[in-house]
């Protein structure tokens, strides 16, 4: 059985279609990533998948049921964890508490234990402290933790999205262009890490521009156009492809056209 | 100093120490009434700063549950003779019962159509309690019974000041560890990014709804101890202004700050009791202290100055 | 049925009243997607104004038109001094910076003026006249009148001068109407210079038949703004008919269920629309609400 099965997924804002009538299946384990070229619709994709918009139409099954419609808080809570492409960090925040509220499910939310800070919840906490400092070292930001997450510059920010993400232990990771303002060296930090994720049994969707971390991660690539499948298989197959090609090219010739 | 002030543990100590030695400097008994009626508006402040600074939902109609415990209060234990304590409780159980039952719709609106109906929500509460002339006295106010805790009656300045005291440290207390826990930071994440603090497996609109709930317990908290330390109550401790005070101390003192919240009280209604300009010039200087944090200061007091003299940026 | 058009009338009065104080806050809120909170201060300074200069001898014809004019100035001075410099701040901020000039502003009346109450002479004379047996004064006919040549000359300006589709289109996209070349802080200005100009009118207005006071504001506004968050906030039909139907709900709860409520329907009304139609009668734009 397929970790997440999409079928005949269309969401609509006015008359633009961001997604139309997309079906797709992601097994269990791996990365799968999804390409394509700007407003093809990946974002709005994993805002249905994570709840934080409804489907116009169609289904999304996680393991087996259909998760269409369903409130973030309650993916969350079956394993679904995301990343944003337009940083969401919790400014207000240091950078360990970001991480402690990535694993909000996970720790103890009684209010009378927090009111008398009982010793139950300060063992708690303390174990999940120790827990988000060993994700911001596998992240590499462990010298940052007390900092104030808005003293972070913007690479750390988006590994530290990435942190948050993880501190949920979710089945399905959905990473919403992770390089995306990283310099080279963040860029291969970031593949690393991707890779030992996926070895630790995680399934990944990655959504990214920088096409030589896609090629070098990915286990399977679905590509986007204008809302719908243009194309699917592995990296070499996808890359091959003409209408992949085309659909890149096209692109790169406006984005050319208006470069100095 | 800024580890001191920093921590949860050093600025307890610092608040314990200052409500011991303080009494050391009064020339006289008006100091203390000033002290005592500074606590039971910070107490008001540390609740209203939970929703306010942390979980970032205005509300401009916090003086309505004070009021509540303040009139419920006064009028249980007077009109009906209630143990004062149990008056106390019913008052809490009131306005936590109102808050709840207000919140989930009331919170789903943001920005200028929550103040609206928080602001609508207090003005409601305020006017029942100027026309309900046969049970509250209406707009000329009604007496309250002293308060007796155990059979033992709190009367003179000093037991006030005490009893206050001690209760402004418990919820300073209580405050702090709510803040420093998986609770407090949802509510931190609420003020951030709804979004992510929901994708993160927070249930925002349940924690809107208790931290609601949890601030409007703790003024009708104050509401009652008010009721009973000043003798006479008037409508006017639940009215529109009131509320805006309230607003303005948190905002004054430092929003998503705890000792912000009572530094910010301690203000606002020390200084129109010692400075004549304040008194004779209420509106005004009310007003001017709201414009000109907002434009010079927006963090509030305890945050700015920390971030100046300790590098403290949280 | 004499009694029902009584109080129509007197709701349709003052109606009309918090329509012209709606429309200040829906000409606010589509330039600058703020709610003015200082909006019932105008009113009061319109009253309050007209009674002092003309107690200082100026004609009141004269006082009125100058009592409008400090409404103006007052309501580019809070743009100026407070919004302006504000910028970026939360929603939270600004709010306490409205209700902080209003507070001010307050202040300073009861200390400039005084702390009594004031009334003004009516327009022509107070001989009523006799409608389906209900009395009808010849101020409350002033207030209709004045009230529709308002919302007719907003309508042209809005939808007829070069101006006033510039106002529009920053009400509508902001970002866009920049980019086009309009100057959106002075359309933010002006929008505070209107609703200044239209909340004095209300004051000069109403004075005759309810005597104003340094606080009137408080209460005003907050009608003037439940009128148009019924009508939807930003439509200027819907703060119209926004006004009238507060008026209306107020002046039958008064007469028929207890005068001693009174004031608090606005506020239930307020609350039932936020919460079960948030947009309002005529509101387009979503509201606030993910
Ligand atoms: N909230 C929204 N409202 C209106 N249109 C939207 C919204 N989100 C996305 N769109 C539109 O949907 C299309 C797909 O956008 P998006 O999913 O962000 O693409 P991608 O992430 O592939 O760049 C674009 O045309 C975009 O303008
Ligand atoms: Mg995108």
């Amino acid at each position: 059985m397929s970790l997440l099965l999409v079928e005949r997924l269309t969401r609509s804002f006015g008359g633009v279609r961001a997604v139309q009538d997309l079906s797709f299946a992601i097994p269990e384990g791996g990365i799968h990533s999804i390409i394509g070229p700007n407003g093809a619709g990946k974002t709005t994709l994993f805002n249905m998948i994570s709840g934080v918009l409804r489907p116009t139409r169609g289904t999304i099954r996680f393991r087996g049921e259909n998760i269409a419609g369903l409130p973030p808080e309650r993916l969350a809570a079956r394993g679904i964890s995301r990343t944003f492409q337009n940083l969401q960090i919790f400014f207000n925040m240091s950078v360990l508490e970001n991480v402690l509220l990535g694993g909000h499910l996970g720790l103890d939310r009684n209010v009378w234990r927090a009111l008398f800070r009982l010793p139950r919840l300060r063992a708690a906490e303390r174990r999940a402290r120790a827990e988000a400092e060993a994700l911001l070292e596998r992240v590499g930001l462990a010298e940052w933790s007390d900092a104030p997450a808005d003293s972070l510059p913007y690479g750390a920010l988006k590994r530290l999205e990435i942190a948050r993400a993880l501190a949920a232990r979710p089945e399905l990771l959905l990473l919403d262009e992770p390089a995306a303002g990283c310099n080279e060296k963040e860029t291969r930090e970031i593949e690393t890490l991707l890779k030992s994720l996926v070895a630790d049994g995680m399934t990944i969707v990655l959504v990214e521009h920088d096409m030589r971390l896609v090629m070098n991660v990915s286990d399977h690539i679905i590509v986007l156009d204008h809302g719908r499948m243009l194309a699917e298989g592995r990296a070499e197959e996808v890359r091959e492809n003409p209408a992949v090609i085309e659909a890149y090219l096209g692109q790169a010739a406006v984005a050319g056209g208006h470069a100095p | 100093m800024r580890r001191l002030l920093g921590s949860h543990h050093g600025g307890l100590v610092l608040l314990v120490l200052a409500i011991l030695l303080m009494p050391l400097g009064f020339p006289n008994s008006f100091y203390f009434d000033v002290a005592i009626n500074v606590g039971i508006a910070a107490i008001v402040c540390i609740g209203l700063n939970l929703l306010i600074g942390y979980a970032g939902q205005i509300s401009l109609g916090h003086a309505g549950f004070f009021g509540i415990g303040a009139y419920a209060s006064a009028i249980l234990t007077s009109t009906h003779g209630w143990p004062p304590l149990l008056a106390l409780l019913a008052g809490i159980l009131l306005s936590g019962g109102i808050a709840f039952a207000v919140a989930r719709p009331i919170l789903a609106l943001k920005g200028h159509y929550l103040a609206m109906a928080t602001l609508g929500l207090g003005i409601i509460i305020s006017i029942v309690l100027s026309q309900e002339v046969a049970l509250t006295g209406g707009p000329d106010g009604m007496p309250v019974d002293p308060l007796t805790l155990f059979g033992f009656e709190i009367s003179g300045t000093w037991s006030w000041y005490w009893l206050v005291g001690g209760t402004l440290v418990l919820v300073t207390w209580l405050a702090l560890n709510l803040v420093d826990s998986p609770i407090g930071r949802a509510l931190r994440a609420v003020h951030s990014s709804e979004i992510a603090a929901r994708v993160c497996g927070v249930d925002t609109t349940a924690y809107k709804v208790l931290v609601f709930v949890v601030s409007a317990v703790i003024a009708s908290l104050a509401g009652s101890l008010f009721a009973h330390f000043s003798g006479w109550l008037t409508p006017d401790e639940a009215d529109f202004l009131r509320s805006i005070q309230f607003v303005t101390m948190v905002v004054l003192g430092g929003m998503a700050s705890t000792f912000g919240a009572i530094v910010g009280a301690a203000l606002l209604t020390a200084l129109p009791q010692f400075l004549t300009v304040f008194q004779n010039y209420e509106h005004v200087m009310l007003g001017l202290v709201m414009v000109l944090t907002m434009i010079f200061m927006p963090r509030g007091l305890v945050p700015t100055l920390a971030l100046r003299f300790f590098g403290d940026r949280s | 049925m004499t009694e029902f058009f009584q109080f129509l009338f007197s709701g349709l009065t003052v109606g009309a009243i918090y329509a012209l104080i709606a429309l200040g806050f829906s000409l606010i809120y589509n330039a600058s997607h703020l709610i003015n909170f200082a909006q019932g201060e105008f009113v009061m300074i319109g009253g309050m104004a007209t009674v002092f200069f003309a107690a200082a001898g100026i004609e009141l014809p004269l006082a009125a038109v100058l009592a409008v004019l400090l409404a103006v100035v007052v309501a580019v001075a809070i743009e100026r001094l407070g919004i302006a410099p504000a910028k970026g701040t939360s929603a939270v901020g600004l709010i306490i910076i409205t209700i902080g000039a209003a507070i001010l502003i307050r202040g300073l009346a009861g200390i400039v003026w005084d702390r009594n109450f004031h009334s003004l002479p009516p327009i022509s004379g107070e001989e009523p006249l006799v409608i389906m047996g209900a009395t009808l004064l010849p101020q409350s006919l002033w207030i209709f009148g004045v009230t529709a040549v308002i919302a007719l000359l907003l309508w042209f300006f809005f939808a007829k001068t070069l101006w006033g589709k510039a106002m529009m289109a920053t009400a509508y996209n902001p970002l866009a109407a920049q980019l086009v070349g309009i100057d959106t802080r002075k359309v933010v200005l002006v929008s505070f210079a209107l609703a200044g100009a239209l909340g004095a009118l209300a004051g000069v207005l109403i004075t005759p038949l309810a005597p104003t006071h340094f606080q009137v504001g408080v209460m005003l506004g907050l009608k003037g703004f439940a009128a148009a968050i019924v009508g939807g906030l930003g439509s200027g039909l819907g703060a119209i008919v926004g006004g009238l139907v507060i008026g209306i709900a107020e002046a039958m709860a008064a007469g028929y269920l207890s005068s001693a409520y009174k004031d608090a329907v606005a506020f239930v009304i307020i609350l039932l629309f936020l919460v079960l139609w948030p947009s309002g009668l005529f509101g387009l734009r979503g509201i606030e609400r993910v």
